[in-house]
């Protein structure tokens, strides 16, 4: 008796941990979205007679050098960082897919090329790959979406070829091949359903390194250009002022950062637990 | 287009690379050298222990491995020859029913998908159409229209191999193979299912390749009978005859391995036992280090296969006397 109840609970726990995940996520995504509707503050209105106002009950999370509203420039900047970041994990994901399951289905000699190909990308270190491509030329949202995306792929691109090869030998893909189906078919039913579970899991883990990547980017001064807010900006023009007190300006950029990536893991942590533990209800 | 099904001189050979430091490839001759028949609507059975290459021959005759050697005879068309596009006609005329119907359904999906997968990628039928037929479909086999939302792992095993067949059936084969049929099910569900199969084949006229280690199925069924022994083939001729007569050692020894109900007797004594494959000779008679009639010439040349009189084939150069 005692057993089981330490299972049952173990069981609770578990799938209470993607449950945090998803709500702290959606706090997230609510903050950054519904948020400047409420608040009275603009991001990028200057409010002179109050630079570097620490928080008070008129600023609630102070104002930076230029005496911008933080909290106003945090929901902002929520959004832009969020939104590249889901865009840039897409973009990866379907990437990953394609090229990992043409590998995995196509004949053994394209197989060869393509995994030859990855490791050669993969030997490069993907932010000296970001920041090359961020200097060489000024980049707007959709330009870091689409650079994230491209830098991101490969991980999934191994895991999508790997499953590939796993499922196309089941009896059920011959049993299809058999009545007629074709590689694309067998792809988009068969494959595709087979992997979606650990596709889904892996999803939530690259949204997290896309938010980091992105807030990486924007610390160096690569990402989002002034005035416009990201939390990865807004952490890089305070760190220069948090040294001579202004504490305020790190402090909440960085613990929303933390936060988005500790939902993105919690929700990816608990699913792989989950279908880890399939075989019981 | 008739139908029939002719088999000659098929081998299946899988071939490893060498490895690092390793010289010579190794190889494995899953299947050797076998030729058989089977006309239109007909029903051969083929016989042997796990690992003698009956799964392997059903498989190269559906062109689901490559043959090594051989040709596959459908209607005078060689199937070894064609490739890709050139196949698929050939393949929905001829489909197999796996040895494990849940490993052959995808877990994710409803039995209404599975059955009508094959409506859907082989007639170009339409969603509603498709679930119509599924469930005259699964009507033919003794299933209700309640299936058709499950999910395999929500069925038995007895509905699952009735889901299996319904699947196959539906691109209106002319060849079914069935691999196993029977194993995993208890002796009613086997019985049930052997008259399924026959009513079916009577009603649709297809041929049938029914592989089992299990005679006693095989003899229900089969109007010929091959013995596979090491992927050679043993003996091969219409099954009363095999069974009242056998003339090879090997097809006496899976005779005597029958266990009979009722008479209470113990299945077979140490001496005959079934010998189980792994080494094989490499001169002479492939089965001559199990069998109790070898002779000195048994190690050093290897048997062909000659007729007894009719169509009663026998690798064998003792062949057991056989009763007429």
């Amino acid at each position: 008796m005692a057993v089981r109840g330490w299972s049952q609970r173990y069981m609770v726990q578990a799938a209470s941990t993607e449950y945090l995940g998803v709500v702290l996520m959606l706090a997230l995504a609510f903050f950054s979205w519904i948020g400047p509707t409420l608040y009275a503050h603009d991001a990028l209105a200057i409010h002179a007679h109050h630079i570097l106002s620490a928080p008070d009950t008129r600023f609630p999370l102070g104002t930076d050098a230029l005496g911008r509203d933080v909290l106003a420039r945090l929901m902002r900047g929520g959004q832009a960082t969020l939104a590249i970041a889901f865009w840039a994990s897409a973009l990866g994901l379907f990437a990953g897919l394609m090229y990992g399951m043409v590998a995995g289905l196509g004949p053994a000699w394209i197989d060869r090329v393509l995994m030859r190909l990855l490791d050669a990308l993969l030997a490069i270190p993907t932010l000296v790959l970001m920041i090359f491509f961020a200097a060489i030329m000024p980049l707007d949202k959709i330009g870091l979406a689409t650079l994230l995306g491209l830098v991101s792929w490969p991980g999934i691109a191994r895991l999508a070829r790997n499953e590939t090869l796993a499922a196309r030998d089941r009896d059920y893909v011959r049993a299809a091949r058999q009545v007629g189906a074709g590689h694309f078919y067998i792809a988009h039913t068969h494959i595709l359903r087979a992997m979606l579970p650990l596709v889904i899991v892996n999803a939530t883990f690259l949204m997290a390194d896309m938010i980091l990547g992105l807030s990486g980017l924007s610390f160096l001064g690569l990402g989002i250009q002034p005035p416009h807010a990201s939390w990865g900006g807004l952490l890089n023009t305070g760190a220069g002022l948090a040294v001579i007190g202004s504490w305020w300006l790190i402090v909440f950029p960085g613990l929303a950062i933390f936060l988005a990536i500790l939902a993105m893991n919690m929700l990816g942590q608990g699913l792989l637990a989950r279908l880890n533990g399939e075989a019981s209800p | 287009m008739t139908g029939e099904l002719r088999v000659e001189h098929l081998s299946v050979e899988y071939v490893k690379r060498p490895r690092l430091g390793h010289k010579e490839e190794r190889r494995h001759i899953a299947v050797n050298d076998v030729s058989f028949a089977l006309p239109s609507g007909g029903t051969l059975g083929i016989v042997g222990e796990s690992g003698c290459g009956k799964t392997t021959l059903g498989h190269a005759v559906l062109q689901m491995t490559p043959v090594s050697r051989g040709r596959i005879l459908w209607d005078g068309t060689d199937l070894t020859e064609l490739r890709g596009a050139a196949l698929r006609p050939f393949r929905r005329q001829m489909q197999l029913v796996f040895q494990d119907p849940f490993e052959a359904m995808n877990p994710r999906m409803t039995v209404d998908r599975i059955v009508s997968e094959p409506l859907h990628l082989a007639f170009g039928m339409a969603r509603s159409a498709r679930r119509y037929k599924a469930a005259e479909l699964l009507q033919q086999v003794g299933l209700d229209e309640t299936v058709l939302s499950r999910y395999p792992r929500q069925l038995s095993g007895g509905q699952r191999q009735r889901v299996a067949l319904a699947r196959a059936l539906a691109t209106e084969p002319r060849l079914l193979v069935l691999d196993e049929p029977t194993s995993g099910l208890d002796a009613s569900l086997q019985a049930r299912t052997l008259n399924l199969l026959r009513d079916l084949q009577a009603d649709k006229g297809f041929s049938t390749l029914f592989i089992s280690h299990d005679l006693s199925a095989v003899s229900y069924v089969a109007h010929r009978t091959l013995v596979l022994f090491g992927g050679h083939m043993m003996e091969q001729g219409p099954t009363a005859t095999l069974i009242r007569g056998p003339a090879h050692p090997y097809t006496a020894a899976l005779l005597a391995a029958v266990p009979v109900p009722a008479q209470g007797r113990a299945t077979t004594s140490a001496q005959n036992a079934i010998p189980r494959a792994g080494q094989f000779a490499s001169t002479g008679c492939i089965y001559c280090p199990w069998c109790n009639q070898a002779q000195s010439r048994c190690h050093l040349d290897a048997p062909i296969a000659t007729a007894l009189g009719g169509e009663h084939l026998v690798a064998c150069h003792y062949p057991l006397p056989g009763k007429p």
